[in-house]
């Protein structure tokens, strides 16, 4: 049971994030030049590989246990709530819906200037920030998911499931952007995070959750109640919305 | 630079103060908690109940801050 909603959490969040660096880059690419993107993306990306290779194996080393359970359940919870925060405001109208699309086009239009005829600098900060960004919060959502040694399979399969994911969707797009459903996509992983959060800082604490693993969607389904809940508590009148 | 860092923080801690004090609240009363009732008994069983609840409560806290 925890194998595959670790992996769902981590396939979900990790290709959520890459998917807003993917628009990023390829609004760099459209509006300058492809090769300047793809330089600051790379940039970037050696940055984030060398936090990942520090950051998992420096945590798992340096704590024991229990903390460790509460250093990662407070790390998720943290990402997972701000994740479920926003996703209540967007289900309730009070905040736009998230779009990946709606970021390429503003980002296109703001390097809409012709680029220089030498190294485009403008361009690879701008892919070299987007990419480190998305880039570093999945490295520390992947690294909490992974912290119990249990997890590390699915949330490492998870992460390489969403790289590959999005390699295919950067390979047809712009159709497929437009398509996905990021807001509720992006409220169902608030939902998963967060509830490895609670369940990771419960067992730092010392509890011990009756029916193991299979609380965790116990845990989930509360999540689910409660924020529904408090997204129609706070759901706008349709003339208000609009 | 400032923009950068402006950024990295939001990544981290959200775009309101409410939600990160309020699972710092959370964990905290938790733990305190956990003092009180002695890490041995009930709090075994029922703490992750009493965290769950805590979150929760961190969670509703942050949407009204943000309404």
């Amino acid at each position: 049971m925890s194998f595959v909603l670790t992996l769902l959490g981590a396939m979900l969040a990790v290709a959520l994030e890459l998917l807003e660096a993917l628009a990023i880059v390829l609004a760099v690419a459209v509006s300058r030049r492809t090769r300047d993107a793809v330089i600051g993306a790379a940039a970037a990306v050696a940055v984030c590989a060398l936090a990942g290779a520090l950051l998992g194996p420096v945590l798992v080393a340096k704590l024991a246990s229990e903390p460790l359970e509460l250093v990662i359940g407070v790390a998720l919870l943290l990402f997972g709530l701000e994740w479920l925060r926003k996703g209540v405001l967007r289900l309730a109208g009070r905040r736009a819906r998230s779009s990946a699309y709606a970021e390429f086009v503003e980002e296109r239009e703001a390097l809409a200037a012709a680029p220089p005829d030498g190294p485009d600098w403008a361009a690879r900060t701008v892919a070299f920030k987007g990419v480190l960004l998305e880039g570093l919060e999945v490295i520390l959502i992947v690294t909490a998911l992974a912290g119990p040694e249990d997890s590390r399979a699915p949330a490492l399969i998870g992460a390489g499931l969403a790289v590959a994911l999005t390699v295919v969707v950067g390979l047809v797009l712009h159709r497929p952007l437009r398509r996905i459903p990021e807001t509720e996509l992006k409220y169902a992983v608030g939902v998963l995070l967060s509830s490895f959060g609670t369940f990771f800082a419960a067992e730092g604490l010392g509890v011990e959750w009756p029916a193991g693993d299979a609380a965790l969607l116990a845990i989930a389904a509360v999540f689910v109640a409660a924020s529904q809940a408090m997204a129609s508590r706070l759901r706008l009148p349709r003339a208000a919305a609009a | 630079m400032t923009g950068f860092l402006h950024q990295l923080r939001l990544l981290v801690l959200g775009e309101t103060r409410a939600l990160p004090l309020g699972v710092a609240a959370a964990v905290l009363g938790a733990a305190l908690v956990r003092e009180l009732a002695g890490p041995e008994g009930w709090w075994q069983d029922a703490g992750g109940l009493v965290l769950l609840a805590l979150v929760l409560a961190a969670l509703l806290l942050s949407l009204r801050s943000n309404t």
